[in-house]
């Protein structure tokens, strides 16, 4: 093309340009994107790429992460496909190899650094805060606070506000504190404020499964006897707060509303719910899941096989389209482990107490805002949580103890730490015989027979890549999702939590000497949460594996142990005693 | 006040009412229906016939009190809001009469009638620019005729508030219930069948005339969206509110309705829990008259009425605003414990209605956030109407005659000891 010399043209070009743009404006935003035919477009690439260097170099955000860093390379590339500059920075490991350390993307047509990511969130989309991410508005103030209200508000003691409960549904709902700085992508402030919340609850549950809880006082034998026969003390735990049961089962429904209406309406799937989905694909396909994942989810195929059977009829029914859509099948498989969670949390209470405990743990589950965050994730972690409440419903029978404790851990593997205690019977005036034990094997026996099938589906291999992607993946993962991942060094003390931690869920075996059902639970969240200290990789999904032990250990007023109970009594309790609903 | 003047004084106060209801706020803002009953009265006196030679929602009783209303030579919309005075009227003294059969006391059938009198001041000009008084009316004197053992009248006024609109429909299963109790199945069966051999009746020469222009009656109720005042409209909205779900409004089939295939599944699920709820009334007033006897099940009775009605407006997709008159007079006049807190959820619903509509309804439509905290505090006031009227037994069961709701207060209390002492001595 021959450039125009005169200045009378060009200056008559640029009022004809200016004369289009100005229309071009009036004709609205959509006529401004396009600049006519016969106007000159700017130049691509507006930038060079030493200006784009320049331009993060300028960043704040950049600056302060590469300060205590040694950068021994950057590079400015242009996407050209998006108009975009991204700059890196490189520094070397101590073997010498190379890592990314930040990475800023600018605009090429304004100069504006669009966004900037440093340290842990050049390689992790979780961490850099991206608005809804996890369950998309859930965690606007406008929901989050009200679900924090409907969770804490009905719960209290108005009459003991000064309590442990009080405190206690305090540090549940202070897990949002870290949750704060997680949405805004800062995660090594919001990683460490997720320890002292755990800590708390794990030291707490340990201490109320463990405390020698004083027997009524023997009746003295020289008093005179009583004008009217004593009322006996309450035998079974109870609700107690200001809450009447009917608003309760208002408040119950209205969270009900919320959480499903939400989920059906506004929330997105996480990779872990789109792995169930790929997962129940390849099983009605006839092959394993294990090994066989798309690269858009290459590393989904780390969960127990319960994860992807739980998925196959939603999969079935709802349908995959092959791609990371909006998954109606993890859509109704979260709801569906979400719904089992909240019956399971009635009918536990409704047998240990009547239909107003039963209540006030369902809406336990359902307004505190963690399970709900699980909920909008449509992740799969519910599926162990009801698991584990189905075995505290059944905790009475050891096969179903057994079975439903066998079935979490084929979800996901860490509540196997709690066959140990599970294989008590928390029941000490009902006995549970000496093949108690043997039972709650055969139950887990059971449950490895009813997943441990899709092993086999490819023969050997699937059981070979079934131990490489699950066990081995887990073993050699990295994660900046832990203070032990966050600060290396710590590494020892993780592995000393770790045995620790191990150690105590054997010593459960035996110790404490008396167990009811309230110490099982008590203990069952403490060893859950002693696992989680030890993750390298640890996520707010997880607070709803022990969020159903902590609740009914700690919400309701459990009655004092019986005088002259026996730890484990050997005999077979008669038909009454064995009644599911008596708890000591 | 002596019993015998409740009644004049009740009739006075609607007059007054009504008289007061042309001024002021009350005719500062028009939705008005008056056109479409106009337009069809007269193409009927013109000589059409509805259905097949003009399109029409209503059932035929409607139809002729359109035509009925086009035959006075004076201007419609007045001659329509007379009529519907007189609905008003009606509906006042049947809640008198209802009270009286329910062996309630002297204060509480004043305040149902005066409820019922003053309800125009709440809900507002609706009253007289819908015929849905009419429905009222009828309704009231089927349930006391229900009530006083005149069978043959409440399956008549069953059958012609059925030729109104559809709705007494769903009030059938109780009915039946109820005269099973009293008479025996056979005669239940005897009257459902004359009460909807009536509606039949009515609707038969449309039908033969249109087949296909009478059953788009039907169609055009089932066809309906999620109408934009319904529990499940505002459902959505709420969400929509904190969640920016998207929703967009749609112009049909005379109102403002949501589309999208989320109304639609919201729509269906109301449908469902409608059939739900309704049948869990009947059960629970079936089980409630095994141990009832008169007065105790007519008040059973009523409680289910209201019960079955404010379940139709909670669960069904479409709630306009004039539909709350169906709770009169039934959820005015329940007995037990929780009669007073229904009639008061009534009036409130009623008033919360009357603040949005006309005012401010297409502020709602454009989900302001008055109207529409407005509309959730009205459908939430529905639900808690629902339960507040529940027929739970205690309300019909013997020695149940004293002051409203004091003996089965005082029953309930030693239940609940009861079941506190059976706990403490497990």
């Amino acid at each position: 093309m021959t450039p125009i010399r005169s200045p009378r043209a060009r200056a008559l070009l640029a009022a004809l340009a200016a004369l289009v743009g100005a229309l071009a404006l009036l004709a609205g935003p959509a006529g401004a994107q396009d600049p006519p035919p016969g106007v000159p477009k700017p130049p691509k690439p507006t930038l060079t790429d030493t200006k784009a260097q320049a331009i993060a170099d300028r960043d704040a955000r950049i600056r302060d992460w590469i300060a205590s860093k040694k950068i021994t390379r950057t590079i400015s590339e242009l996407d050209a496909s998006k108009d975009q500059w991204t700059a890196w920075y490189m520094s070397e490991d101590a073997d010498g190899e190379e890592v990314v350390e930040a990475q800023a993307f600018i605009a090429d047509d304004t100069g504006h650094v669009d966004e900037v990511r440093t340290g842990p969130q050049v390689a992790w989309s979780m961490a850099r805060g991206y608005e809804g991410a996890f369950g998309r508005a859930y965690t606007r103030l406008a929901i989050w606070l009200p679900l924090c209200a409907l969770f804490l508000v009905p719960l209290l003691w108005i009459r003991r506000l000064l309590s442990w409960r009080t405190l206690d549904l305090l540090v549940l709902l202070s897990f949002g504190v870290s949750l704060i700085w997680f949405n805004r992508g800062e995660i090594f402030t919001s990683t460490p404020l997720a320890y002292p919340p755990m800590v708390y609850l794990a030291a707490r549950l340990t201490w109320v499964g463990l405390r020698k809880r004083p027997a009524p006082a023997p009746a003295d034998p020289a008093a005179p006897p009583p004008a009217m026969p004593a009322v006996p003390a309450a035998r079974r735990p109870a609700f107690i707060g200001w809450c009447p049961t009917w608003l309760l089962a208002t408040f119950l429904g209205i969270t009900l509303a919320l959480r499903y209406g939400l989920n059906a309406f506004d929330a997105n799937v996480i990779d872990v719910g789109y792995a169930g989905v790929i997962g129940a694909e390849r099983i009605l396909n006839g092959a394993t899941p294990y090994g066989t994942f798309p690269s858009d989810c290459g590393s989904c195929d780390t969960y127990g096989p319960l994860n992807y059977i739980a998925y196959v009829p939603f999969t079935h029914f709802l349908g995959w389209s092959g791609s990371w859509d909006d998954l109606p099948a993890a859509h109704g498989a979260a709801t569906m482990f979400d719904v089992l969670c909240v019956v399971g949390m009635l009918v536990l209470g409704w047998r240990l107490s009547g239909l107003r405990l039963g209540t006030a743990l369902a809406l336990g589950w359902a307004a505190f805002p963690f399970s709900g965050y699980a909920l909008e994730s449509n992740s799969n972690d519910a599926l162990v949580s009801a698991m584990l409440v189905w075995g505290l419903v059944l905790a009475a029978r050891p096969v179903g103890r057994g079975l439903f404790l066998g079935l979490a851990a084929a979800a996901k593997f860490t509540p196997i730490l709690l066959l140990p205690l599970w294989l008590r019977h928390p029941f000490p005036r009902g006995g549970g015989g000496k093949r108690g034990p043997l039972w709650v094997l055969v139950g887990v026996a059971g449950s490895a027979v009813l997943t441990a099938w899709v092993l086999a589906l490819d023969g050997t291999d699937g059981i070979t890549a079934f131990y490489d992607r699950t066990i081995g993946y887990q073993i050699g993962r990295d994660s900046p999702f832990s203070i032990w991942g966050q600060h290396p060094a710590l590494r020892p003390v993780q592995i000393a939590l770790s045995v620790v931690v191990v150690l105590a869920a054997l010593a459960l075996v035996r110790w404490p000497r008396r167990l009811d059902l309230r110490s099982m639970a008590a203990l069952s969240g403490a060893l859950t949460i002693g696992i989680q200290l030890t993750l390298t990789h640890w996520f707010y999904l997880y607070i709803p594996w022990f969020l159903p032990f902590a609740l009914l250990a700690l919400l309701p007023e459990w009655p004092a142990p019986d005088e002259g109970e026996t730890a484990e009594a050997p005999a077979r309790a008669p038909a009454s005693a064995a009644a599911p609903a008596v708890a000591t | 006040m002596t019993p015998r003047r409740v009644p004049w004084m009740v009739v006075g106060l609607a007059v007054v009412v009504w008289v007061v209801m042309q001024f002021g706020w009350y005719a500062d803002a028009v939705i008005t229906d008056i056109p479409v009953y106009r337009e069809a009265g007269e193409a009927m006196l013109d000589g059409r016939i509805p259905y097949r030679d003009f399109s029409l929602e209503y059932p035929p009783l409607a139809a002729a009190l359109f035509a009925l209303v086009a035959l006075v030579p004076l201007p419609y919309a007045g001659v329509f809001s007379v009529v519907m005075l007189l609905c008003l009227i009606a509906t006042a003294l049947s809640a008198l009469a209802i009270a009286r059969e329910l062996d309630l006391g002297a204060g509480r059938q004043l305040l149902a009638g005066v409820a019922v009198a003053v309800s125009p001041l709440l809900i507002g000009n609706l009253v007289e620019s819908r015929f849905d008084l009419l429905l009222a009316a009828l309704m009231g004197w089927m349930i006391w005729a229900m009530v006083a053992g005149r069978w043959q009248l409440a399956w008549t006024l069953f059958g012609l508030a059925t030729l109104a609109k559809l709705i007494p429909l769903i009030l059938a299963p109780v009915l039946v219930l109820f005269q099973r109790h009293r008479e025996g199945l056979a005669r239940a069966l005897a009257g459902l069948v004359g009460g909807v051999g009536l509606a039949a009746a009515g609707v038969l020469p449309f039908l033969v005339a249109s087949p296909g222009g009478t059953w788009d009656i039907a169609r055009y109720h089932l066809e309906r969206p999620l109408q934009v005042e319904s529990i499940g409209s505002a459902y959505l909205i709420l969400l929509d509110k904190l969640a920016d779900i998207g929703l967009a409004v749609e112009n049909s089939y005379g109102s403002q309705g949501l589309s999208g295939d989320g109304a639609a599944a919201i729509a269906a699920i109301s449908s469902a829990v409608l059939v739900v709820l309704v049948a869990a009334v009947a059960i629970t007033f079936a089980l409630g008259l095994r141990r009832s006897r008169a007065p105790g099940d007519a008040r059973l009775l009523v409680a289910a009425v209201a019960a079955t009605l404010a379940a139709g407006l909670a669960a069904g997709k479409v709630l306009s605003p004039q539909f709350l008159l169906w709770l009169m007079p039934a959820a005015f006049l329940i007995a037990g414990r929780y009669g007073r807190a229904a009639l008061g959820i009534a009036l409130a619903a009623f008033l919360a209605t009357g603040i949005y509509f006309p005012h401010r309804y297409w502020d709602l439509v454009a989900f302001d956030a008055l109207p529409v905290v407005l509309l959730l505090i009205r459908d939430a006031l529905l639900i808690a109407l629902v339960a507040a009227c529940w027929p739970r037994p205690h309300i019909g069961e013997r020695g149940d005659a004293g002051p409203l709701g004091r003996a089965s207060e005082a029953r309930e209390g030693r239940a609940e000891r009861a079941v506190a002492a059976r706990y403490l001595t497990d």
